[in-house]
């Protein structure tokens, strides 16, 4: 490189510092988990949409709010200005409207316009190929939007997501963008009265979107409040002890116990991990690391604790 | 010289796998440039607390072309390129979102390496204000030159360009930022 040697001095300062500011080992296992993450998840580009703007969880806690929403409008108990509802009125409104049973009978895990919103066309130059269609996370609602294709993405934040669809039926069907207010009117009716027989339980299947969330939400409070990562991992664990991001648990959970200082959990946690996956990429540094007495893992841990 | 693209399209013999393991590529290049990839990106315009998703942006990009990649530039080359694309398409959209890219004068620009003196934190932020001032194009030069030491041949790789747009673009970024640079009032600032 010329450097001309009438060059300022703050320029020389400028670009020393510069070339030492180079990427820091708890910073590039942070970008390895995210990056992980999303090969895992489909190759979902996170900052499509904006600078730095994680969309895709923002769009499922939007469709989450407003299935909530849907949710606590439809609630027999929470709605006051609906009308007494009587069998008479049930057995009409059923015989109006499509069947909601259908629908309900059927949860289906679908997210067709958050999902297909969050991974426009064209959003990089350089990442031009589809993504792998093998990825668990992604599958259903990728099938779901190849089925049936969503031409408006302004709509994807009014569009439920199935965050919350496990909870009532009612909430299930409005996955489906072309529910009629008919429907969802015999829908009440109907909830309404089975409700006064029986409450309804709470299905408790597995949910993908879910489960992606709390890893990312997760991922996202390690950086400044590790105590809360570790919540919510805690939280994934008890929900999904062996879920699809089972391995993206573990080795958040040990940066979350080294960046809290909880250096034997922490180590005790890395060697389990390295036996339940040897050939991940984290295994070889937790590896390099567990190799290190422990005075000097003391000593190095500031440093490699993520930075806020 | 012209063997090499006809040889370049032969298909390969059949008992030759083709990348039989791209993943363990792939794992050698975060390992080789990540620190790289981390160190350009806030030169090239990405805010701070965007780098992490960029970076993942770039090496997305990298695992995604990977099998593609020919072999025509070197490696080193071939990251800076997707590094160059994918900031400058970061740049884009955050312009067209009309959103600053700086941060406050008052804050360090780049709060990674907190231990860095006083005067260095000073003279990197003027640093970024310069290159805010560069042309995109005359940015991309003057980072891949003068921080990530790449050479004009390099560069012209990289950036799909003639060596002389490099020299170009060089020479005119260079005066900018020297001339910006020596205007800046805080050097008498109790350095």
């Amino acid at each position: 490189m010329t450097q001309p040697s009438d060059s300022p001095v703050e320029l020389e300062l400028a670009l020393r510092a510069a070339r030492e500011a180079l990427g820091q080992p708890a910073e590039i296992a942070r970008v390895r988990r995210g990056l992980d993450l999303r090969i895992a998840q489909g190759s979902m580009p996170l900052s499509a949409a904006g600078p730095g703007a994680a969309v895709w969880p923002k769009l499922v806690l939007l469709g989450a709010l407003g299935a909530g929403g849907l949710l606590y409008a439809t609630w027999p108990s929470a709605a006051p200005p609906q009308p007494a509802v009587t069998p008479r009125t049930a057995a009409v409104a059923t015989a109006s409207a499509p069947d909601p049973r259908a629908s309900a009978a059927q949860p289906t895990v679908s997210a067709p316009a958050a999902t297909s919103a969050s991974t426009p066309a064209g959003t990089s130059a350089s990442t031009p190929t589809a993504p792998s269609a093998s990825t668990p996370a992604a599958s259903p609602a990728a099938a779901q939007s190849r089925e049936r294709p969503t031409p408006r993405a302004a709509g994807a934040t009014a569009t439920p997501t199935p965050t919350a669809t496990a909870s009532t039926p009612a909430a299930t069907s409005a996955s489906a963008p072309a529910a009629s207010s008919a429907a969802a009117q015999n829908l009440v009716a109907r909830t309404t009265e089975e409700n006064r027989v029986a409450p309804v339980p709470t299905p408790t299947r597995h949910d993908p979107e879910l489960e992606l969330s709390l890893i990312s939400r997760a991922q996202k409070e390690l950086r400044t409040r590790p105590a809360q990562a570790l919540a919510l991992l805690s939280e994934h664990a008890a929900r999904y002890p062996s879920g699809l991001l089972a391995q993206e648990r573990d080795a958040l959970r040990i940066d979350a116990e080294r960046a809290l200082g909880h250096v034997p959990e922490a180590r005790e946690h890395a060697r389990r991990f390295i036996a339940d996956y040897p050939r991940s990429p984290q295994a070889r540094a937790l590896s390099r690391w567990l190799a290190q007495p422990m005075a000097a893992v003391h000593k190095s841990e500031p440093e490699d604790r993520p930075t806020p | 010289m012209s063997a090499e693209p006809l040889r370049k399209s032969l298909p390969p013999p059949a008992a030759a796998p083709v990348r039989p393991e791209p993943r363990a590529d792939f794992d050698a290049i975060f390992e080789q440039y990540a620190p790289y990839v981390l160190r350009v990106l806030p030169r090239l315009g990405v805010r701070p607390s965007d780098v992490d998703d960029v970076a993942q942006d770039v090496f997305l990009a990298v695992y995604r072309s990977l099998e593609r990649f020919e072999g025509r530039s070197s490696l080193k080359t071939w990251v800076y390129g997707i590094c160059i694309r994918v900031a400058m398409n970061y740049r884009d959209r955050a312009h067209r979102r009309h959103e600053r890219l700086i941060d406050a004068p008052s804050e360090p620009s780049d709060a990674r390496t907190p231990a860095r003196s006083l005067a260095s934190q000073r003279a990197l932020a003027a640093l970024d204000r310069a290159l805010e001032s560069l042309s995109a194009v005359q940015r991309n030069v003057f980072v891949l030159h003068a921080i990530e030491d790449l050479s004009i041949v390099e560069i012209a790789q990289a950036l799909g360009c003639s060596k002389f747009t490099v020299y170009a673009r060089w020479y005119a970024a260079d005066a900018h930022v020297r001339k910006v640079m020596g205007e800046r009032p805080w050097q008498d600032d109790g350095t």
